[in-house]
């Protein structure tokens, strides 16, 4: 461990911060791409459903073919190992969030409707809110399957804790194996634990 | 405070929804004017709830006209009606994720209203809803359901509201707490003097609250009336059945009316007749009283064999001894009214006299008795077949 970290840990640190970064950015574009196509998508429940099931199947595809798929269309590097990333982040957020929308209470809605709310308050003030709790858990399933994957990125060449894991595998090392999977582990871990603080602030009280 | 300014009115209302045959509401007419507390009550799909969100357009209005204070609702910013009428349903009504404090405020929010005058009606209001003011910061959930819905009640209040309108506010709460709910309402109401549309499926609520109740069935206006009027007049069997029977029969007892009791040939006599005759007709009647009348049988006062005896051998005409300090009742007088008069008459009646001051027939206790026999024993007839029964 201390030969592991007296040989690579400076290496370690970029490699860590290359993953965080991937992670952190792909994560954003779906959380900021998924919550307003979910509310639209509420105008529209039949399409919904569509872009919903299209949104699942991007999910099936595994996860080094896709990457390997961007390599066509966006070249190597960091960029469309993001872009992958992005398109798995989507489909629980968005899930969640259309789910978190459509499930309040009708009565609620009802009720804000006949007290004068307008269309965007209610999103806003009441629909969003009480759709916290399941929005977040989108939110956090998304963000460790993210930073799970974000290590097979090194594969296109955008770097990260893989380039470790995949040295490890070619050069027979399983020291450089653990030095990446374990740093992972941890991401995912601490990342978890600090979207449950995130959790507890934003999801209003009384719920 | 019922004033007679109509605040809403429907006009040959008509609601379709689209796949269905029969419409929801079929050409309804009639008014509630302001200061009215309106029960609209009816089975479910009556369309007394589709009904009463025409008001607040929460549901449009396919054929004809909803007015508020002669204006037609689809002429308002929907946004903005909402907003000048409360609106109180079943359960659920409050924001979960918001205080009680924010919750009571939410429509004045949405009104811009200064903060300080917010804070000022929200604590006015806590104690309209007679709520401690700590509940304030407590959250919904945190409270029991009668106090939501007090809640609720109240936050129909917060922005001035003068129309109201509840959605079976109290169909889920147990009997105990709507009572007091109910209470609560109808003080409200009376005291601050809301105009209240009020939808229930329930009969005893409708006749404790309202001033106006509109029976709908099937889409149909049925009846309009004061409680009273719906109570003794049911239109047809289907208004009867909303009543029940208990109801009915308690009603037809408190409608009765002197003339249905009284006896209709006392014995009376002419005032010109000799105390000689009074004396033999007492005699032949077994009586100890005579009802005195003139020859158009106008009432004119009674004859006691007491005074009788004793002045017998001084007076010769009825009108010596004619003793007037006898109270009367008329014939439309409901027999409820006059129990305690007729009682303290101890063993003597009480003479009916119609309008134009004629004996028409007395009133004695025995017929308050039998009044009370066919309320506690149920009809005559009942009875008659019960006891044939246990004959055979």
């Amino acid at each position: 461990m201390v030969a592991f970290l007296a040989q690579h840990g400076l290496e370690l640190i970029v490699k860590t911060w290359q993953q965080i970064y991937i992670a952190t950015i792909s994560l954003s574009l779906g959380i900021i791409v998924a919550i307003p196509l979910s509310v639209f998508l509420l105008k529209i429940p039949q399409i919904a459903k569509i872009i919903i099931s299209i949104t699942s199947i991007l999910q099936t595809i595994p996860a080094l073919a896709l990457l390997a798929m961007m390599i066509p269309l966006f070249g190597v590097g960091r960029l469309p190992a993001i872009i992958a990333l992005f398109l798995y982040s989507l489909m629980p957020i968005l899930r969640n969030t259309y789910v978190g929308l459509t499930n309040v209470d009708t009565n609620i809605i009802d009720s804000a409707r006949g007290l004068g709310m307008t269309k965007i308050q209610l999103i806003t003030k009441v629909r969003l809110p009480l759709a916290m709790p399941v929005i977040m858990a989108g939110i956090r399933l998304a963000a460790i399957y993210i930073i799970a994957w974000a290590t097979l990125a090194s594969y296109i060449g955008a770097g990260g804790l893989g380039d470790f894991i995949f040295s490890g595998l070619s050069l027979y090392q399983p020291d450089l194996i653990l030095g990446g999977t374990l740093p992972v582990i941890a991401l995912a871990l601490l990342t978890d634990f600090l979207l449950s603080l995130l959790e507890k602030k934003i999801i209003p009280k009384g719920m | 405070m019922v004033q007679n300014i109509p605040m809403v009115e429907f006009k040959n209302v008509t609601k379709l929804y689209p796949k269905m045959s029969k419409p929801a509401v079929d050409n309804i007419n009639f008014k509630i004017n302001k200061g009215e507390f309106c029960c609209l009550i009816g089975t479910s799909g009556s369309g007394k709830t589709t009904l009463m969100r025409m008001i607040n357009q929460m549901n449009s209005v396919t054929k004809g006209k909803v007015l508020i204070k002669g204006k037609n609702v689809k002429e308002f910013n929907p946004v903005f009606l909402r907003r000048h009428i409360g609106y109180v349903i079943q359960s659920n009504g409050l924001m979960p994720h918001m205080t009680i404090r924010q919750n009571i405020a939410l429509v004045p929010k949405l009104l811009k209203w200064p903060k300080k005058k917010i804070a000022v009606a929200v604590n006015k209001l806590i104690e309209l809803a007679q709520l401690p003011k700590s509940y304030l910061d407590r959250y919904p959930n945190e409270l029991s359901g009668g106090q939501q819905q007090r809640v609720g009640v109240i936050r129909a209040l917060a922005a001035n509201q003068n129309l109201i309108l509840m959605d079976e506010p109290f169909g889920a709460l147990d009997p105990i707490t709507r009572e007091s709910l109910q209470t609560l309402v109808k003080n409200l109401q009376s005291k601050l003097g809301k105009t209240i549309v009020f939808v229930t499926h329930d009969m005893d609520e409708a006749l404790k609250l309202a001033t106006k109740i509109v029976v709908l069935h099937g889409g149909h206006l049925i009846q309009v009336g004061s409680p009273d009027e719906i109570l003794h007049y049911p239109k047809n069997k289907f208004v009867e059945n909303l009543i029940g029977e208990k109801r009915l029969s308690e009603a037809k007892y408190e409608t009765v009316k002197v003339k249905n009791v009284m006896l209709t040939d006392p014995v009376k006599i002419n005032q010109t007749a000799s105390l000689t005759t009074a004396l033999a007709m007492m005699k032949e009647h077994r009586v100890d009283t005579l009802l005195v009348v003139d020859l158009e049988n106008h009432f004119k006062g009674y004859i006691s064999i007491n005074e009788l005896q004793k002045k017998y051998n001084q007076a010769n005409k009825i009108s010596e001894i004619l003793l007037t300090k006898i109270p009367v009742l008329r014939p439309d007088e409901y027999l409820r009214d006059n129990f305690s008069r007729i009682l303290s008459r101890a063993g003597q009646y009480i003479p009916v006299v119609d309008d134009n001051e004629r004996l028409v027939g007395i009133v004695t206790r025995s017929s308050l008795v039998n009044v009370i026999y066919e309320k506690i024993w149920g009809d005559k007839t009942a009875l008659i077949k019960k006891s044939e029964k246990e004959v055979k």
